[in-house]
């Protein structure tokens, strides 16, 4: 796997901590949160912070590191998470992920000095609550750093710069050691355990011994593998979680063994590198393993196979899966997946079209086809389908900056967050949404002072909901705003010529002219809408991806947006129309029903155009066959089975 | 006396290209290894100049600040270089 790919990884996880800090921050702000809520948010910023270091994204890494020291003092319950800080961290949430945006893309940081200096404000201002919090409960209920560490280290880093470290630190804690060996997948992921030793001296750890006893001599050497070790004097105000997170993000790659009475774990090295075979060196002999005093290279060490290997938890096989467990599958190889069984899809189709023109029916085998086709079909399409979650995940923070904006405030209700569709709507899903919101907020929902007046709660609600209906998804965006001004629609739309000023047009059609080109209603064009394109442009995405756009609106009530949408665009079903000796496909996304029009619901219509009259309606009838041709010649449509 | 010089990223790539070019030298004296032009060095590269230093006639290796700094960092310098202060060995012990 090539750097590129693994930074990928790390981008894709940088996402799902995203979401995952995201949906924390909204639990502590609806109040719904817990102790583990709090753990789920500091470790989705750590997560990100870990894998910045690696990868040397510094000023990612520098933001991260200020907003987990906060996060840290919250988890630690020495700062109160009070409503204010909640905004604080949303806001430091937005900014990171910026800061995400920006690594991955290459573009410049976002300015977050006065944000940093907020967050530290933050936490210096609970300082001395820290200290009264920690005299009140030595014992801290839910620990997550380990006992023994009282104290912040980041915390005390900042108080050193400004030499106020002795006042705080009453009596400085014992060294302790931590003994580290990177193996190959830690050079050859991408990764480099040259910036995790960095990250190591960053927290305050220096080198004081380092194995070169396993390097063997250029003709042996393979350069992929990993032959050095090291071990880390860390400060006493470093716990050990917090050190060996350093390297949580290569997971085994890098074995990590901590005490004074511990070595540098063995390597891990191929039978090939570490031949000839040799009597391995004691784990128990310090001076063997970590004493840089150059070991003979003719004595290797043993295999990791070896039974004297002490150190068996590096040399032991990977333990199986466990239950539940998730794999990353390269998208190229799952759309291949998707493609080839498209293919069958379409070629067991053919078959069967084949044998029924050659009237070959009842095969008992062509049931059986067709029903492991579709449940292929279906398997491989689940395999693509992510939860709509993660494009709901991103409202909150649409939501906080219009309010920012347009100074209205709105609650968000979020249901269905489950369902799950393909992840190319889903992909295709983010534009039109977010203009469904800003719409919503802008034109749906009134300033505080028409809402008080209305009698409604001054905060606005905008409510999301999904869910799988009919073989399709329904994705409903509501609000509780003053709805659409049926009359205000109609004579712009007549102003703008988008409708004769005769035209007689129901509810629902005034509706929808929202939708046309360059119609907009907002007495001034802003950066949210006013534009007449935002409408549009949902309209025209919602149709690309086979679906439909509905409205429902009350005035003084609210509007609601209902996007009907496929499940999948990777195989659309269609059905076959025949017109003479050709064949046509129509996708079933675009058919709403099929009827045969007898002579007697078909009448012409003031227009002479036939028209067929049907579920209520009155519709155009468009003839496929020439209308040259004579009635004789026109072919009669076979009756359906 | 064969002189190698290595480049600005010496990254795992850039060891397994010049560890070629480590062996050949084998033989023909001390090795003169030019780092001066580094600016990131990884450890690939390191354990690489390590078994150069160890490895027959040895090698002589000029840093850049970057690969000082590096070599410091994990405790190496004593190792790969001549003039500077004590081997890791003379460390405290783990």
């Amino acid at each position: 796997m090539s750097p590129e790919e693994i930074q990928g990884i790390f981008f894709a996880e940088c996402d799902e901590s995203l979401q995952a800090a995201e949906s924390g921050l909204a639990a502590c702000q609806a109040g719904t949160h817990d102790g583990e809520t709090i753990n789920a948010i500091f470790r989705a910023v750590h997560s990100i912070k870990g894998g910045a270091g690696a990868f040397g994204f510094e000023a990612l890494q520098a933001f991260t590191h200020t907003f987990e020291t906060l996060l840290s003092d919250v988890r630690d319950g020495s700062v109160a998470l009070t409503a204010p800080l909640v905004e604080l961290l949303l806001r430091a949430l937005d900014t990171l992920s910026d800061h995400v945006s920006a690594a991955r893309d290459g573009g410049t940081a976002p300015a977050d000095a006065a944000l940093l200096a907020e967050l530290e404000a933050a936490q210096a201002r609970n300082a001395g609550a820290a200290t009264a919090a920690h005299d009140e409960s030595p014992e801290d209920p839910a620990p997550v750093e380990p006992a023994g560490d009282p104290f912040d280290l980041d915390s005390l880093l900042d108080s050193l710069d400004a030499e106020l470290a002795p006042q705080s630190a009453p009596q400085a804690a014992p060294e302790w050691h931590i003994h580290v060996r990177p193996h190959a997948g830690a050079m050859g992921n991408g990764s480099e355990p040259m910036l995790l030793l960095r990250e190591l001296a960053r927290l305050g750890g220096r080198c004081v011994a380092v194995d070169c006893s396993r390097v063997p001599p250029l003709d042996l050497i393979d350069g992929q593998q990993g032959y050095l070790g090291w071990t880390f004097a860390m400060p006493g105000t470093v716990g050990e979680a917090e050190a060996r997170d350093v390297f949580d993000f290569i997971g085994d790659d890098c074995s990590v063994s901590v005490g004074a009475d511990q070595t540098i774990p063995e390597p891990q090295l191929p039978l090939a590198a570490a031949a000839p075979a040799a009597p391995s060196v004691p784990a128990a002999s310090p001076a063997a393993a970590t004493g840089g005093a150059p070991a003979d290279p003719a004595a290797p060490l043993a295999p990791e196979s070896a039974p004297s290997s002490a150190m068996g938890s590096q040399a032991a096989p990977p333990a199986p899966p466990a239950a539940g467990q998730s794999i990353r599958i390269d998208l190229a190889k799952l759309d291949k997946l998707i493609d080839s069984v498209g293919e069958l899809v379409i070629a067991q189709a053919m078959l069967a079209q084949r044998l029924d023109n050659e009237n070959v029916t009842g095969i008992e085998e062509m049931g059986l086809l067709e029903t492991l086709t579709r449940d292929i079909q279906e398997s491989a399409m689940a395999i693509r389908a992510q939860p709509i979650g993660s494009v709901f995940s991103r409202v909150p923070r649409i939501l906080r900056e219009l309010a920012a904006t347009t100074g209205k405030h709105t609650r968000l209700e979020i249901s269905g967050e489950s369902t799950e569709l393909d992840k190319t709507v889903i992909e295709k899903l983010g534009e039109p949404l977010t203009h469904l919101i800003r719409n919503a907020v802008d034109h749906g929902i009134e300033s505080a002072e028409e809402r008080l007046a209305a009698g409604k709660p001054v905060e606005g609600t905008v409510s999301l909901s999904a869910e799988h209906r009919s073989g399709r998804i329904h994705i409903r965006i509501a609000d509780d705003g003053k709805g659409i001004d049926q009359a205000r629609v109609l004579a712009k739309a007549i102003e703008k010529g988008i409708v004769p000023p005769d035209a007689q047009l129901s509810r629902e059609e005034i509706d929808h002219l929202i939708f046309a080109p360059g119609f907009s209603t907002a007495q001034a064009v802003s950066n949210i809408s006013g534009r007449g394109v935002g409408m549009d442009v949902v309209r025209q995405a919602v149709k690309d991806l086979g679906g439909r756009i509905t409205i429902e609106s009350e005035a003084g009530k609210g509007t609601a947006f209902v996007l009907t949408l496929p499940l999948t665009l990777a195989i659309s079903e269609g059905m076959i129309v025949n017109v003479g000796d050709q064949s046509l496909v129509v996708p079933l996304a675009s058919v709403v029903e099929s009827l045969r029009p007898r002579p007697a619901r078909s009448r012409a219509s003031a227009t002479a155009r036939p028209c067929s009259t049907c579920a209520g309606g009155s519709f155009p009838l468009s003839r496929c066959t020439p209308s040259s041709a004579p009635a004789s010649r026109r072919p009669r449509p076979k009756p359906a089975c | 006396m064969h002189i190698l010089s290595l480049p600005e990223r010496c990254d795992r790539a850039a060891a397994e290209a010049l560890l070629p070019e480590f062996v050949a030298a084998l033989g023909s004296g001390p090795l003169q290894i030019d780092a001066s032009a580094t600016r990131q060095c990884g450890q690939a590269m390191l354990q690489l100049l390590v078994s150069a230093r160890r490895t027959g006639e040895g090698a002589r290796i000029t840093p850049s600040p970057a690969l000082l700094d590096v070599a410091l960092l994990c405790g190496l310098d004593g190792e790969l270089f001549d003039d500077l202060g004590a081997a890791p060995g003379g460390k405290d012990p783990a």
